[in-house]
């Protein structure tokens, strides 16, 4: 348990350069709670494949664009 | 408390149930007069699991009333497999345990008791776990 330290995101970038999307928006939109994608966020917990597909389609960007392994 | 989610709440509700119920219960029955379950003691045992199925039904129905409930999303299954893991361990120690009570100590009480005692430990276990995990991520 803890913070996923090899993925980070821009998730939250994102989020404010459209239009200030909140994360209950996000959250509806791919089908998760609003703490999951504040876990996300935060680095504390690492998104399925499916989930991270879902959040970079809602941005309308390539997945690397969204999470990076480092 | 604005900030929980729903299974939150209702891990909070169910293990404040829990723990307050048997505590009472468990001061209530020991020590044994004797070493086999008398009528008292099974009395006793079904009150104290009406008290808590009717807490935990009412509460979670109240919870239910106030709050939406979302569906469990992915992160929230992964939280509880993990804290399935660890209570599991505890429920199977506690079975091993149980046996060699019932072999050793004559009566049913301390057999029952015994495994009485883990099963609710491990629900303990495994709502501490899930709560830690929906805080500090995992």
């Amino acid at each position: 348990m803890g913070k996923s330290a090899n993925i980070t995101n821009q998730i939250r970038t994102l989020r404010f350069q459209h239009n200030e999307m909140t994360q209950q928006n996000l959250a509806d939109l791919v089908g998760v709670t609003r703490q999951t994608i504040n876990a996300i966020e935060q680095n504390k917990y690492p998104p399925s494949l499916e989930v991270a597909f879902k959040i970079a389609q809602v941005f309308d960007l390539p997945v690397t664009a969204v999470f990076q392994y480092q | 408390m604005h900030d929980l989610t729903f299974q939150e709440k209702s891990l909070w509700l169910t293990l404040i149930a829990v723990v307050l119920t048997y505590t009472v219960y468990y001061l209530n029955v020991m020590p044994p007069i004797e070493g086999r379950m008398l009528a008292p003691h099974i009395f006793q045992f079904a009150y104290y699991m009406g008290v808590l199925v009717a807490f935990v039904a009412i509460s979670h129905i109240v919870l239910a009333i106030k709050q939406k409930q979302e569906p469990v999303d992915e992160r929230e299954k992964l939280i509880r497999l993990k804290a399935d893991a660890v209570s599991s361990y505890i429920l199977n120690s506690g079975v091993f345990i149980a046996i060699v009570v019932a072999l050793l100590v004559p009566g049913n009480f301390w057999f029952i008791h015994t495994i009485n005692f883990f099963a609710v430990l491990s629900e303990v276990v495994n709502s501490i776990q899930q709560l830690r995990a929906y805080r500090k991520g995992c």
